[in-house]
């Protein structure tokens, strides 16, 4: 038997004891902490984002918490069942199979690492490269003192290539270092309630092989991130927000907020009130009686602009542009998308910014 | 005889199985995995890779596991 062989005894030995025993290696039974603790800081986050008429983070943080509720709700349901089930009845693999299981390793990864003293199995997993982006190896670290956790293991890119939006997600189902199991959960878990080691590394192995687009933290169409359709900037996740009149997605600072509807809009479908110079979208101005001039309501008195007013007469400085209002039926009666749009003579402005009248 | 048989797809199944003498990989594969593709798992007897005609032995593991499993957040059944 050599080295390699006698430590891989050694493991098993430890190993097997930790499986058997793993209430006298980690704690009874482990609430799902940090799944509870994801669920406040997002509930806080919509709370603020709310507060600032941000609907579109308003609705990707809550896509958050409905998967943060669903992994505390999955994870209660796993403690209900090992309940159930007796808790620590389940048949573990002995030790001569657990030997097995590490010297298979060996044949199946690159790599593998037994750190008795550290209590941690590791192994590193080829390149991981799905639609054509690479994202490195990982390494698959499993701490055996930590058993009872929800999460003994962590999967650690090795040359990391992360989402341009988030820096924590380095694989669409690795965040934080943590798999997003999936459709592989139930047989990792069994894998390691047993203390079938080597079907534990491959199952973790074969959930980075696969992709899936539906439940991704961040889909491969969107690694490099998201292009803002105004200014072109690419932006993360967090600084996106969408049209609400047209869907097209911008940066926060392009995106601008109506007075009086306060929702977001992109540059296409926002305009300046011509008397006060506040930002409004098209729902939110009136035509002026007189002169045919798009007006917020704030300004409109009588149904008639302050210049109509003043003057007393029925032709005004802003009647020289009456192809802006009608543009605006035929935009809003349409419903035309944002390409078409962006050709119209429809002047936007963004909150600070003054109109300029001829 | 008797195996072990593994199969990891799905909700996952472990567990040993009384099978005929003369048993092949392919078989047990159409046995316990109704719907799948020999192709699409990793089949493993005893941690090796195996061919599809290979004769089963008493005590043999038998494993299979997909190539493909898609990761994210489930909502679990209540």
């Amino acid at each position: 038997m050599n080295a390699q062989q006698r430590l891989a005894l050694r493991a098993a030995q430890v190993l097997h004891e930790a499986f058997s025993c793993r209430t006298a290696h980690g704690r009874y039974l482990a609430l799902p902490d940090a799944a509870l603790a994801s669920c406040h800081r997002l509930i806080h986050l919509i709370d603020k984002s709310k507060l600032r008429g941000w609907t579109g983070a308003q609705q990707k943080l809550e896509q958050q918490l409905i998967r943060s509720v669903a992994e505390c709700v999955d994870e209660l349901g796993q403690i209900r069942q090992r309940l159930e089930d007796g808790h620590g009845t389940t048949d573990v693999a002995s030790e001569r199979d657990i030997f097995a299981d590490l010297l298979a390793l060996n044949a199946e990864f690159e790599a593998v690492q037994i750190d008795i003293r550290k209590t941690t199995l590791a192994v590193e997993t080829d390149r991981i490269v799905l639609q054509g982006i690479d994202m490195g190896p990982f390494r698959i670290v499993l701490d055996w003192s930590n058993l009872s956790h929800h999460r003994p293991y962590e999967v650690i890119a090795q040359d990391p290539n992360p989402a341009a939006s988030s820096s924590d997600t380095t694989h669409p189902h690795v965040r934080d270092d943590h798999l997003c199991e999936g459709d592989g959960r139930a047989a990792i878990r069994g894998a390691l309630r047993q203390g079938r080691v080597l079907d534990f590394f491959i199952l973790v192995r074969q959930v980075l092989e696969s992709y899936s687009s539906e439940n991704a933290y961040v889909k491969l169409r969107d690694w490099d991130g998201r292009d803002c359709a105004d200014c072109g900037r690419t932006v993360n996740d967090d600084d996106c927000v969408t049209c609400q009149r047209c869907g097209t997605e911008t940066c926060s600072d392009c995106a601008t907020s109506c007075t009086n509807c306060s929702e977001y809009f992109c540059s296409s479908h926002i305009a300046s009130c011509p008397s006060c110079d506040d930002p409004y979208c098209k729902r939110c101005l009136a035509a002026c009686q007189a002169c045919g001039g798009k007006f917020c309501k704030e300004c409109l008195d009588d149904e008639k602009c302050p210049t109509c007013r003043r003057r007393g007469e029925d032709v005004c400085e802003y009647e020289d542009e009456p192809d802006e209002s009608d543009e605006l039926d035929a935009v809003d009666a349409a419903g035309a998308d944002h390409a078409a749009d962006s050709d119209a003579p429809f002047h936007p402005l963004r909150l600070g910014q003054a109109a300029v009248l001829a | 005889m008797r195996i072990l048989v593994i199969n990891n797809d799905g909700g996952g199944f472990a567990d040993h199985v009384e099978i005929a003498e003369g048993t092949t990989v392919q078989e047990m594969f159409q046995q316990h995995v109704k719907n799948g593709r020999p192709a699409d798992y990793l089949i493993r007897v005893n941690r090796q890779p195996v061919p599809a005609d290979q004769v089963l032995r008493e005590g043999d593991r038998i494993s299979f596991t997909p190539t493909k499993i898609e990761g994210g957040w489930t909502i679990a059944a209540s």
